[in-house]
């Protein structure tokens, strides 16, 4: 769906804020964190559903954050991480190690925040980049079974500009996915945009 | 109309104040002014630093700037941040808040809407669940646990760790009603030559623990699926798995327990020389209950003790 150069643009764009938003959290966990997204693409729900939640996939179990964005350019982003892996991010970001291996509502709230610090600067910067003033709800957090993920949070029949993501931390490292659903007019606008900053970059 | 709008956030269980661009704050709600202990009219127009001190430190001051730059929202998590604002004399550590800043325009204008919201009761109701949850965990683990300990308890003879007599009762009864490969199962009715004379020379002690050498000496000869017991005194069962249903299996194994029980057996300096003497009986489809096969196996092992003891008779 995206060129090699549309999706190679797209990823440096989003690491630099991917960066911002690394320094947030740095500074509200006191350690040095890194975020990356290494790869991107453009994805349809049901593509998402075969490669990443097969029966041996980590992510069958998760923690779900979904923040809506809206205005003139518009969607949903939605932060997926495996349960062990959300739970070791939030005793990495409190310095906790509690030996609880559930997530009770405090360690949701952390979740809620570490979402919202990273769709923000994700988000902000499709509105940097457009220029176009979005807003945006706060995180909903939930716990996503697969099936459930399959068949009614993730639409099938739409598209999702889909990251890996990695949250490198002192101690842990953490994986999780982004997905970003536009709607088809916001998809259009964001491409459009690609092209004409390669059309600059080649002129 | 503006007054009940005003009257409704006073009302609220959770701390709302309104900031302008410049971070003066332009509102209050009456939660804000209990818990700073100041009136609203004290704190309008004032920094919001000066009310919440941590607006003081840039990654606070950056959200709330955020606001107004780019309409960003943002969420502070009680687990990371632990309070924002709590009354005089309280310890910060027994105090949790959460706290979300986000935009809200009021005609033209821009204002970032802070919301305190205290969820001290929250977090200590929940910590107090999950003691309890862990608590009720432990104790269901230790009731299983005896439960478990008591019925082997129940199965077992205290002495010498073998089945006691109404569990190998129990376990022939549900043999026959399953009337599964009945037909390949014998069983052996053992009982010690002459025991009584341990117990009058040497003492029950050394009685007691004879029996336990004995029961090992069962226990090591025994295969899979067969199962021994101590019907009390020195009298002894052995429910074998009679392989094949072949005759000479089960009399090789028969010679096998003359032949190690006849064997010397040290109780710490005593010597002690003992024999056995071994009944069998097969089940056939005339066995109806336990005691008719154990009845048998015990007329066997009679014929047995009056051929000389230390020997065995099928029956």
């Amino acid at each position: 769906m995206l060129t090699k150069m549309q999706k190679d643009v797209l990823t440096e764009i989003l690491n630099i804020n991917m960066g911002s938003a690394a320094k947030v959290l740095s500074e509200l966990t006191n350690q040095k964190v890194i975020l990356k997204i290494p790869s991107l693409d453009l994805q349809s729900g049901n593509e998402i559903g075969f490669k990443l939640f097969d029966k041996s996939s980590d992510f069958r179990s998760s923690v779900l954050s979904t923040v809506r964005f809206g205005k003139n350019f518009s969607g949903k982003a939605y932060i997926i991480i495996p349960f062990e892996d959300a739970k070791e991010l939030v005793n990495a970001c409190t310095g906790s190690y509690d030996n609880e291996k559930e997530i009770f509502s405090e360690d949701i709230d952390v979740i809620k925040e570490i979402s919202n610090v990273i769709l923000n600067s994700l988000i902000g910067e499709f509105g940097n980049l457009l220029n176009v003033k979005l807003s945006f709800s706060f995180p909903n957090v939930e716990f996503a079974e697969i099936s459930a993920f399959e068949n009614s949070v993730l639409p099938l029949d739409m598209h999702f500009l889909t990251m890996c993501t990695s949250f490198l931390l002192l101690k842990s490292k953490v994986k999780g996915m982004i997905f970003i659903a536009l709607s088809t007019s916001s998809q259009n606008m964001l491409i459009s945009k690609i092209n004409e900053m390669l059309a600059a970059i080649n002129e | 109309m503006n007054n009940i709008y005003l009257l409704a956030l006073d009302a609220v269980d959770m701390g709302v104040i309104l900031v302008d661009s410049e971070h003066n704050i332009v509102f209050v709600n009456k939660y804000i002014e209990k818990i700073s202990g100041k009136e609203a009219e004290d704190t309008l127009y004032n920094n919001i630093k000066d009310i919440i001190s941590v607006f003081n430190r840039a990654l606070y001051q950056n959200s709330l700037q955020a606001v107004f730059d780019s309409n960003q929202s943002r969420f502070f998590s009680s687990k990371i941040h632990k309070a924002f604002l709590f009354p005089k004399g309280t310890e910060l550590e027994n105090y949790r808040q959460n706290m979300k800043i986000e935009p809200l325009k009021v005609f033209d204008e821009m204002y970032a809407m802070i919301q305190i919201d205290d969820v001290t009761n929250e977090v200590i109701n929940e910590r107090k669940l999950i003691s309890f949850i862990n608590k009720l965990e432990k104790d269901y683990k230790e009731i299983k646990e005896s439960e478990k300990k008591n019925k082997t308890l129940a199965k077992t003879d205290s002495l010498t760790g073998l089945y006691n007599r109404h569990s190998i009762t129990q376990h022939i009864t549900e043999l026959l009603k399953s009337r599964k490969d009945l037909s390949n199962k014998s069983l052996m009715f053992l009982d010690l030559d002459c025991f009584k004379s341990v117990n009058d020379t040497y003492g029950h002690l050394v009685g007691d623990a004879l029996l336990i050498k004995v029961a090992d000496v069962f226990r090591s000869l025994m295969s899979e699926g067969d199962v021994a017991a101590r019907l009390g005194g020195d009298e002894f069962l052995m429910l074998i798995d009679n392989n094949h249903n072949e005759d000479s299996y089960i009399t090789q194994l028969a010679q096998k327990i003359l032949e190690k029980v006849a064997e010397p057996i040290f109780i710490e300096d005593i010597k002690i020389n003992i024999t056995i003497s071994i009944g069998i009986a097969r089940f056939q489809d005339s066995i109806e209950s336990a005691f008719d096969i154990i009845d048998r196996a015990d007329e066997a092992m009679y014929k047995a003790k009056k051929n000389g003891k230390n020997s065995y008779v099928l029956s």
